[in-house]
């Protein structure tokens, strides 16, 4: 533990010399401050923004859109990566379908979707949803499929019929490499969410950081920068909450094995 | 003082398809259990014990023949008997302790969450593993991780026990130790079992009858009524006579079956 606390107080020691060292340089006008501003500059910009509700309500939308995505994703990707680990029919039929979209940067179907939806909220929440998909989907199936048999046979023999076993035993057995995809997934849907909002929103957190360098208020695109970046941290944070709760017992299996 | 039959197979038989060819596993296994009975299965490694319990518990489906228990014919895992599988460790559910592995078994009878807990709790004591509870079955030996699936048989208290090999893979102070449990275990709650194993002392010194497996595909070769003392001692026991005289019997009767399958190849 104390360990622990010193190696995080130099990481935390580090991160505050270069934030010293953006000072330095911005001031000195070693890079240009103009596209560069001092790092207190854009700092205030951001406590400003924050406080008179622009950057909140921004980020607001996105995280409504991410989290839209995604959990579209989650509810129809799990039930078919089940689905697909159990029954290869469906497997066999879904496969081919998988494995081509899979490669396709999701940016790539924006302006197809764009087509169709315009630059509203549905546009925008199926590309999240479809660039979650594929790794919720493979993690679930892979998940499925490596359930120790035994286990199965264990909850037959004690009664359990199908919807049972799948329930009781297939899901809360697969649910940390379950788990994997949605840790994949959800940094991937703040990407993709920064970049269709860049590509065509009203409003969102992308989109704000790209009309600040267009309007070259540079501080504010910096502001908006620094909130992606804790947004990101946020969402791992969440991770690993949920993961702590709800498959602590694979993390200390995990380390009782070794 | 046998009592009504309660378990009976028929011709059953199991083949594997490997690619091209197809293996049999077992092939025509006919016998009977009776209630309250112990029956042993005794056969060398390989020779399709295993796959014999999981049909007989349709847990895989047989290729032919027919299982009865209490002269129904099953078409699915019956709910009066039930199987202790041979990778214990691989069928207790890791997620949870090892008091809710044992409640697993309970949860859809129709109990009290208090009956339930009573159950269990007797059922984790009869096998010595009281003040365990909360553990999960990764923190615990492999003899006791045994115990827990034992117990799950046992507070589920079906009419007929099946296990395979349960001793097989824990130490032998462990694995006397946990044979004495069952057998007390069995006179206790007056269960009937049946148990496979690979070892010829245990299968004599736990059973009223030795059914002997020829090698693969097993058929029954031969029926072995044991009559030796209950309750039965390790040491006495195992120094007795007759035990040394069934030992005999059945030892010669696998090497035969096992120089049969050399000759032809298997
Ligand atoms: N799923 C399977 N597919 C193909 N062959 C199998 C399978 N399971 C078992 N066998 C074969 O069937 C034979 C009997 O296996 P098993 O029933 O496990 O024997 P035992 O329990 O007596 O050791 C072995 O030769 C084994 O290789
Ligand atoms: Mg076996």
């Amino acid at each position: 533990m104390k360990e622990f606390l010193s190696t995080k107080a130099k990481g935390i020691c580090f991160l505050l010399f270069l934030a010293f060292l953006w000072e330095i340089v911005s001031r000195n006008k070693l890079i240009s401050p103009l596209y560069f501003p001092p790092i207190s500059k854009d700092l205030v910009a951001f406590y400003q923004l924050m406080l008179d509700g622009t950057l909140p309500l921004e980020v607001i939308r996105s995280l409504g859109r991410i989290f839209g995505g995604f959990f579209l994703a989650v509810v129809v990707m799990i039930p078919l990566g089940i689905l697909m680990g159990l029954f290869k029919p469906i497997y066999n039929l879904f496969e081919p379908l998988t494995e081509l979209l899979r490669p396709l940067p999701p940016p790539a179907i924006i302006p197809v979707v764009m087509l169709f939806l315009g630059i509203g909220e549905a546009m925008k929440i199926l590309v999240i949803a479809f660039a979650c998909s594929f790794p919720i989907l493979i993690n679930t199936m892979d998940g499925v499929r490596s359930v120790e048999p035994t286990l199965v046979d264990t909850a037959k023999t004690f009664g359990r019929n199908r919807y049972e076993v799948i329930l009781q035993v297939i899901l809360p057995a697969s649910l940390h490499q379950i788990f994997t995809g949605w840790r994949v997934a959800l940094p991937i849907a703040l990407i993709v969410d920064i970049i269709a909002e860049m590509v065509g929103a009203l409003n969102g957190i992308g989109r704000f950081i790209l009309l600040m360098q267009r309007r070259f208020d540079i501080p504010e695109m910096y502001a908006g920068i620094f909130l992606v970046a804790i947004v990101g941290y946020a969402l791992n944070a969440l991770l690993r909450y949920l993961n702590r709760t709800l498959i602590g017992w694979h993390k200390a299996k995990f380390e009782a094995v070794i | 003082m046998p009592g009504p039959t309660l378990l009976r197979a028929e011709q059953l038989r199991r083949t594997y398809i490997r690619g091209e060819s197809e293996i049999a596993a077992c092939a025509n296994i006919t016998f009977s259990v009776n209630k309250g009975e112990f029956v042993c299965i005794v056969g060398p490694s390989g020779c399709g014990k295993t796959t014999m319990l999981k049909c007989m518990c349709h847990l895989l489906k047989p290729t032919a023949g027919k299982v009865f228990v209490n002269e129904k014919e099953i078409d699915r895992p019956p709910k009066e008997m039930i199987l202790i599988f041979q990778d214990y460790s691989r069928s207790l559910f890791p997620w949870r302790t090892v008091l809710k592995n044992v409640l697993f078994v309970l949860e859809k009878k129709r109990l009290s969450r208090k009956e339930r807990l009573d159950i269990a709790r007797s059922a984790l004591s009869a096998v010595y593993l009281s003040g365990f509870e909360n553990h999960y079955p990764w923190e615990l030996s492999g003899g006791m991780q045994q115990r827990v699936a034992i117990a799950r048989g046992i507070a589920f208290n079906p009419d007929i026990l099946l296990m395979d090999e349960p001793f097989a893979s824990v130490d032998a102070q462990t694995r006397s130790d946990l044979e004495d449990a069952i057998l007390e275990i069995w006179s206790k709650f007056s269960q009937t079992i049946l148990l496979v194993t690979h070892d010829i002392e245990e299968a004599i010194y736990l059973a009223d009858r030795v059914l002997v497996l020829s090698g693969r595909p097993s058929e029954i070769r031969e029926e072995i009524q044991i009559d030796l003392e209950r309750p039965r001692n390790q040491l006495t026991t195992k120094e007795d006579k007759r035990f040394i005289e069934y030992r005999h019997h059945i030892y010669t009767l696998i090497r035969e079956e096992g120089q049969k399958c050399e000759i032809a190849g298997i």
